[in-house]
């Protein structure tokens, strides 16, 4: 099949004006350009977060691509009451990150240290125009550091380990019902302190 | 479920933070699904932490190459 089935009778930048959620029906009617505005708006976030939860570049690459193939194949499946679009794409990356994480052996599932999220990361690449972004990625890094370490590390043994809350009060040696209010407190500050930047909405 | 439709102090309020972290056991997920779909006060939790969780990624500092996935879904056609 064809990615580039058809080009838009849309030019680019009008595209750009458009909210996800128009974009997802003109590429539900294979319309390549919606697409790839599509996947300029989100490539970063889906190939983060593969690359957060698998650790290697080349397959957090191959995750992030076979998910926007999925994205491009399967837009006439995208239900608006179950999410915006960037929440079933980043769900279909979640998805396949940790089921690539899962094949490997539980020796090899990375470790997730309380120092911090950086520390198995490469240095991130650096260029003028990631500046405006980089500063709000800090941002959200510096909000994740402020919270109580034992918050942070469900969210993150969780979002970017791909364990099951079980798992994790199996890990720690807490109660099953700690760990979800684990997550919910430290979801909610996070939340507060996104909406007094402005990130998301109130 | 209607009775729970209006009812702040869901049970299963909890499952909320779990679900949107991809948390849940699979016997969970289909249950908090199924009642998701009659809870207004779930659903409402679920979207105010979703927004949340899906800008998590770019706490990362994960970068992948500009244009690179965009050149690759040009040579899969």
């Amino acid at each position: 099949m064809p990615l580039l089935r058809r080009s838009s009778v849309n030019s680019k930048d009008k595209l750009r004006k458009l909210a996800d959620e128009e974009l997802i029906e003109l590429v539900a009617g294979n319309d390549a350009d919606a697409f790839e505005v599509v996947l300029e708006r989100h490539e970063d976030a889906a190939f983060a977060l593969a690359y957060r939860i698998c650790g290697k570049r080349s397959v957090a690459e191959d995750i992030a691509q076979e998910s926007f193939l999925a994205v491009w194949r399967s837009g006439t499946r995208y239900d608006r009451t179950r999410g915006s679009v960037r929440t079933w794409t980043l769900g279909i990356v979640h998805n396949r990150a940790v089921d690539a994480l899962r094949r490997n052996s539980v020796h090899e599932r990375r470790r997730l240290s309380d120092e911090g999220i950086e520390e198995t990361l490469e240095a991130p690449e650096r260029t003028e125009t990631q500046a405006v972004e980089n500063a709000t990625s800090r941002e959200i890094r510096g909000a994740l550091g402020e919270l109580p370490s034992e918050q942070r590390r469900v969210i993150e043994l969780a979002y970017f380990g791909g364990f099951t809350h079980m798992e994790i009060a199996s890990m720690l040696g807490t109660p099953v019902g700690t760990v979800k209010g684990r997550m919910r407190l430290g979801l909610q500050k996070l939340r507060s302190q996104l909406q007094g930047w402005g990130a998301v909405g109130t | 479920m209607s009775h729970r439709e209006h009812d702040p102090d869901s049970p299963q309020l909890p499952d909320a933070a779990a679900y949107v972290l991809g948390a849940l056991e699979d016997a969970e997920l289909a249950s908090f699904r199924e009642h998701m779909e009659g809870c207004a006060p779930c659903r409402a939790e679920v979207a105010n932490l979703q927004v949340v969780v899906d800008e998590l990624p770019r706490a990362t500092g994960g970068k992948v190459a500009k244009g690179e996935l965009r050149a690759r879904a040009r040579a899969h056609g």
